[in-house]
């Protein structure tokens, strides 16, 4: 009898436990138009493709130039078509929408886009740009350098150490910022749909950060970087046809191109 | 007596493996520098990420004519554009428009994202501007959704 009272304790807090884990209810569905952006350019440059952070009143450059060629820029779907399999972030994921952007129907977190034999989920795509960066003199800040205050302008202690996923945004055009008012009539924009790198081929290769790689003056560093897409008629947000880079997001005058893209067989 | 024992056992296994898949399988603490235009007027959104738990968000703002910046964390069940996201923003345990931060300076922002339900957190950001600036300034930025160190607490 005792036996039986325990167990019917037991099997309470067990579905007190699976009931805390049960998901939320969806919100209620967004009826917030989405209108075309005007201000991105929109031409379209051939490779090679070059580019360059300087340094200035704003930038992580405290001394020199570094100076950025895109080789090539492709669509692939599968990761035979990359020099490291295990270059992408793990936070990686990929939202397919349904009748609905306010929540995703389906979100595939990395590995799990990734299929048994390589190839990635239907409509998941990587865009992997070819870089080489070649720095003329450059020198970022470090966490020596001070500012009036006494705060550190940089991240790292090593002057040649950069970020590869502050190099370029992945901008859609198609998709303008919308603005809304909270209850309290707090104003906030959602700003231009841009995307920050998922992949970087020497990925893990510093011990400083797992996204740097270090340039000596005078010296030259390849890789790829990429981003996850998956185009709207796939169940994604992005349009094909309306994405650009740019080395700051939504601003005309950091525009580097758009871009021409059309899935490729592998 | 044996089988209630085995029982019991059993059930602690589940509770325990269940409890682990609750905090969040993913927990990624791994951060990212995205770089946003900043407004004067309305705050604007920064790079959108999964956040896997309760911690608090690591933030450190680098290269911009600001000393300060206002901040919001804020939490949504998707990456969209066209999806809302809600001012979670938490100082001193209570909720708040948004914190002050001081560029170089590494902080934790306190949310309440994955306390009410939210699959992603994401920054958005105002300009500081008591001189009356109009114009919007590029921001750079370093931040995780998730964090495991600890930091001087936004407020």
């Amino acid at each position: 009898m005792r036996s039986k009272h325990t167990l019917a304790l037991l099997l309470s807090v067990l579905l007190l436990v699976l009931s805390a884990c049960t998901p939320t209810d969806s919100p209620p569905k967004s009826t917030d138009p989405v209108t075309p952006s005007a201000t991105m350019p929109t031409d379209t440059k051939a490779f090679p493709i070059s580019f360059k952070y300087t340094a200035g009143e704003v930038s992580r450059l405290k001394s020199g130039r570094l100076n950025y060629t895109i080789t090539d820029a492709r669509l692939v779907s599968s990761t035979e078509a990359l020099a490291n399999i295990n270059g992408f972030r793990s936070d990686a994921s990929v939202c397919f929408y349904g009748d609905s952007y306010e929540h995703c129907d389906l979100t595939l977190r990395y590995p799990d886009f990734i299929l048994q034999d390589g190839s990635f989920y239907e409509g998941v795509h990587l865009l992997v740009l070819d870089i080489t960066v070649t720095s003329e003199d450059a020198a970022a800040y470090t966490r020596r350098d001070l500012d009036e205050d006494g705060y550190p302008l940089g991240p790292y202690d090593d002057p040649s150490l950069f970020r590869a996923d502050g190099i370029l945004y992945l901008q859609d055009t198609h998709i303008d910022s919308i603005v809304r008012t909270d209850p309290d009539g707090t104003e906030y924009s959602t700003g231009p749909a841009c995307w920050v790198i998922d992949y970087y081929s020497r990925m893990n290769e510093r011990a400083e950060n797992y996204m740097v790689f270090r340039l000596m003056p005078g010296e030259s560093i390849s890789f790829q970087i990429g981003f996850l897409v998956v185009d709207i008629n796939d169940g994604g947000e992005m349009d094909l046809n309306t994405l650009c880079l740019t080395q700051v997001a939504g601003d005309p005058e950091a525009f580097i191109t758009h871009l021409d893209l059309k899935p490729k067989e592998e | 007596m044996k089988t209630t024992k085995r029982i019991l056992a059993l059930v602690l296994t589940i509770v325990a493996l269940v409890s682990v898949m609750a905090v969040g399988a993913y927990a990624d603490t791994s951060d990212t520098y995205p770089a946003v235009s900043v407004s004067p007027s309305v705050f604007v959104r920064g790079e959108v990420r999964p956040k896997d738990n309760s911690s608090r968000i690591y933030y450190v703002g680098l290269n911009c004519v600001d000393d300060h910046t206002l901040v919001q964390a804020r939490g949504s069940y998707s990456t969209s554009s066209a999806a809302s996201y809600t001012n979670v923003t938490v100082a001193n345990g209570c909720d708040v428009l948004y914190v002050v931060c001081r560029k170089g300076v590494e902080y934790s922002i306190s949310s309440e994202v994955n306390e009410k339900g939210y699959t992603y957190a994401s920054l958005f950001f105002r300009r500081f501007a008591p001189n009356g600036a109009t114009a919007a300034i590029r921001l750079e930025y370093k931040w995780s959704p998730d964090s495991s160190g600890t930091y001087i607490p936004a407020t």
